[in-house]
């Protein structure tokens, strides 16, 4: 940096740092060991209701989702994700959403359920539990291709009585299905542990996300963006929900001692939408400017948060918070569908136009943010839903507001020159100019 | 002025059948984005229900609202007319929870072109649950009551009974055209019967029955035509555009059946009575003909591809999809591979509203080409 830094910064504790890999790699490891082993093996774009699956003991799940870890090492170029996007595109699949032809054109490949050690696992079936549209009927291509039979769970957006007893019976009646078809054996008592640790875990991880309020911000936006990974695919894991309470207390004392995740925060930006995943570099491209990325509504999507009527989000509680003990298979059940249906807020509507604009705007104001920069993601109708009115809403309330367009996992719509300028645009229209050149492209990030 | 000139004008007039039922009975209307929408509710509580259709609107129109780029051309047009006013005799707006584009247009038609009334029913897409119908059933009631308090008047069990009766009888009508292709010598064209079908769906359904009667005492008249050329069905996103019917039968093909959800799908199921009059409904709703979102984990939609194939003959299907969807994007592999496992060549086109049909006379001629020589 050739100016001054505002804030002092430090690396994240090695306790913190190490541990959020040691815990990837771990999972990934005992997700390829699990069919050897005898466990179950399901294939999906599947990351909610995992403790599901943990009552059957340690099950793996090679593909859950575009392997972009690896494509991101590999490149966006033809040797990496545009070579699975072709490939889908070759079988029929186009125009769809880039990020299921990322994920397809794999399966298409067979790279999917290969490990490090070059076993290759054999799914059971294919789990898809929630998700959008483009997920959904992915899933049912994989689970054609693969010919394996599928598990869907849906999840309303609705919050009502009714919306309860549907994921109740759906998520009682999966235990069963898995069972018949599987020959595996629910064990009530691995089922239950693995709920108490979800929620642990995303509860403490929506508490590390209002820490990010403070003034610096104890981590930057990327650094948030790979902290929470082990929340994806392990929140289940007693493990997991210790170094999410780790992580927490480490935040605080950075709060404390006011070390900031990025040198200047001369403004305070919010990332909006998944950026795309083949260049998390992006997110620490404010710094060149002395901004940050300090928030977005992808670094909170995995914690456990409860709303008021005015949009504010305040974290969870855990069950220990809330003096709840979970004695059955049925209690453990019933947790799960709160979770995603807290009866406090029945009668909301998770996806209501209005409510997220509210809550959007709360987030600016509760989080300190000064602008926010919108990824317009092509062929995503699913995140690209209303949000033109949206972004009309945040000017209207005085929020300056940019938007840049690419797409989340089809980097063939990735164009470099244009994303910078409408960075750099961005920047410069909030007073800000250029202070120094990030070092290198860093591809080290899961979605 | 025969059945056929009536229908032609309302197809060139779309808005004015409900405008004047309008005038005529001071009654409200609902427009509806998707198919699975309860429309015998809204009928049995005097409100007209029609549906939202594209019109080839110009594309700049949308451009403020919605992000395009990768946009579905039909949801996009359906907005786009109702930013240029012409829905402004709609008193209300309903959605039934399908795909993001249609759910899009309903957000921001009732934040930028506001209407008295909007509801959205969460429609399970999971309709192959054992539990999709109860859920069902709790959204039904709370839309009953919800249109209760909108037109400040209870819904009797006989309004509704009367409903599914009016209802159910235009889709045996229209069944039963549509059952006149089946024939080697039919006396309508798919056009014909699309566009009898289409109007059906902007007008109170026991004018559009009386219609249907005219429509079966027409084709008792008409001689044989005895046409020629591979017998076609279509099918793919949904598409209220004819003009694509006429031509493919222009260039020597012949469409005779299609499962379009403004089309054969949307008559192809009756309410089949029950105690519990909510219940019927949210059976039939799930168990119609699926949509490709609906249609999961199952592929039921293909089995029902196959009785198509059997009963209308078919030898050929042309898969129109509409830009960017998603839904039926993403299902294509698995129809693709079934028509080719009965042996049933399939020719994929993407349309778009703002693009003529005209664009595809190479690829629609030599896919009938290779149809005539197999
Ligand atoms: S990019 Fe959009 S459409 Fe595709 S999987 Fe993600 S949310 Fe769904
Ligand atoms: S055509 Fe496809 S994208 Fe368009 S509204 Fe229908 S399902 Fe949605």
């Amino acid at each position: 940096m050739s100016e001054q830094a505002d804030f002092e910064t430090r690396p994240i504790s090695d306790a913190v740092w190490s541990r959020m890999k040691e815990l990837r790699r771990e999972r990934y490891k005992l997700s390829f060991e699990a069919q050897t082993k005898g466990g179950l093996c399901v294939t999906g774009f599947a990351w909610g209701y995992l403790p599901l699956l943990a009552g059957f003991g340690n099950f793996g799940n090679p593909s859950p989702g575009t392997d972009f870890t690896r494509i991101a090492r590999e490149g966006s170029g033809s040797e990496g994700l545009v070579k699975f996007v072709n490939l889908a595109e070759s079988n029929g699949l186009t125009p769809v959403c880039g990020a299921i032809a990322a994920h397809l054109g794999q399966v298409f490949a067979g790279t999917s359920f290969g490990g490090s050690s070059g076993n290759k696992m054999t799914p059971d079936f294919v789990f898809q539990p929630q998700g959008c549209h483009a997920q959904y009927k992915g899933g049912q291509i994989c689970a054609d291709l693969l010919k394996l039979p599928m598990l869907v769970i849906e999840a309303p957006f609705k919050n009502s009585i009714a919306s309860r007893n549907f994921l109740l019976s759906q998520l009682s009646d999966a235990i069963e299905w898995i069972e018949k078809r599987t020959g595996h054996t629910f064990n009530d008592e691995l089922f239950i542990e693995a709920v108490r640790n979800d929620i642990r875990s995303r509860v403490m991880w929506a508490k590390t996300c209002e820490l990010m309020k403070a003034i610096p911000a104890p981590m930057s936006y990327r650094q948030a963006m790979s902290l929470r990974l082990p929340l994806i695919t392990y929140a289940y894991s007693k493990k997991t929900a210790d170094y999410m309470e780790t992580l927490y207390q480490d935040m605080q004392e950075r709060v404390r001692d006011k070390i900031s995740g990025s040198p200047f925060e001369k403004k305070r930006l919010a990332h909006e939408g998944l950026h795309p995943l083949y260049r998390p570099d992006l997110l620490r491209w404010p710094e060149e400017y002395g901004a940050a990325f300090n928030q977005g509504e992808f670094m909170m999507a995995f914690g456990t948060f409860r709303f008021t009527p005015d949009g504010r989000r305040k974290a969870g509680q855990t069950l220990e918070e809330r003096r709840i003990r979970l004695n059955s298979r049925e209690d453990a059940l019933r947790a799960l569908v709160e979770q995603r249906y807290p009866p406090e807020e029945e009668g909301t509507d998770y996806d209501s136009q209005e409510r997220r604009t509210l809550q959007f705007l709360q987030m600016v104001k509760d989080w300190h943010i000064d602008g926010v920069m919108v990824h317009l993601a092509r062929r995503c109708a699913a995140l690209c839903m209303g949000i033109y009115t949206r972004i009309q809403d945040m000017r209207r309330a005085g929020i300056p507001v940019a938007t840049y367009e690419a797409s989340e996992g089809d980097p063939k719509e990735w164009n470099e020159a244009r994303v910078r300028e409408d960075f750099a645009r961005f920047f410069e229209s909030m007073g800000l100019t250029k202070i120094s050149s990030l070092d290198e492209k860093e591809n080290d990030i899961d979605p | 002025m025969s059945v056929f000139d009536t229908i032609h004008d309302i197809t060139a007039n779309p808005h004015r059948p409900a405008s004047e039922w309008k005038s005529k009975t001071g009654g409200k209307i609902i427009g509806y984005l998707c198919s699975n929408i309860p429309e015998e509710l809204i009928y049995a509580a005097s409100v007209l229900p029609v549906r939202l259709l594209g019109a080839n609107e110009p594309e700049y129109v949308t451009r403020p609202f919605i992000f395009q780029s990768g946009f579905c051309s039909f949801a996009r047009d359906c907005f786009a007319q109702a930013l240029q006013g012409r829905y402004k005799y709609i008193d209300g707006i309903v959605f039934s929870h399908c795909c993001p584009h249609a759910r899009e247009v309903f957000l921001d038609w009732k934040r930028h072109v506001p209407v008295a009334y909007s509801h959205e029913i969460h429609t399970p897409m999971l309709q192959q649950s054992p539990h999709a119908k109860q859920y069902l059933i709790a959204e039904l009631e709370e839309f009953l009551s919800s249109l209760e308090q909108w037109t400040k008047k209870k819904i009797s069990t006989k309004a509704i009974d009367e409903a599914i009766g009016i209802y159910n009888r235009n889709r045996r009508l229209m069944l039963e055209i549509s059952e006149t292709m089946r024939g080697d010598s039919p006396m309508l064209t798919e056009a014909e019967i699309a566009e009898v079908g289409l109007v059906g769906m902007l007008m109170d359904k026991q004018e559009h029955s009386l219609l249907l009667d005219d429509v079966l005492k027409e084709i008792r008249q008409r001689p044989s035509s005895l046409r020629r050329g591979p017998r076609l069905i279509l099918l793919g996103s949904v598409n209220n555009n004819t003009e694509l019917i006429k031509f493919i039968d222009s260039l020597g093909g012949q469409v005779v059946i299609d499962d379009y959800c403004t089309g054969n799908r949307y008559y192809q199921t009756e309410i089949v009575p029950e105690e519990n009059r909510l219940a019927a409904i949210a059976e039939r709703l799930i168990n119609k003909p699926p949509c490709p979102l609906h249609d999961l984990p199952e592929r039921r939609r293909l089995n029902h591809y196959v009785n198509l194939i059997e009963k209308y003959g078919v030898q050929g299907a042309i898969y129109t999809m509409q830009r960017q969807c998603d839904a039926h994007g993403l299902d294509y592999p698995a129809v693709e591979s079934r028509f080719k496992e009965k042996n049933i060549p399939i020719l994929k086109l993407e349309l778009d509203y703002t693009v003529p049909v005209g664009q595809f006379r190479t690829r629609i001629e030599a896919f009938i080409e290779m149809l005539t020589a197999v």
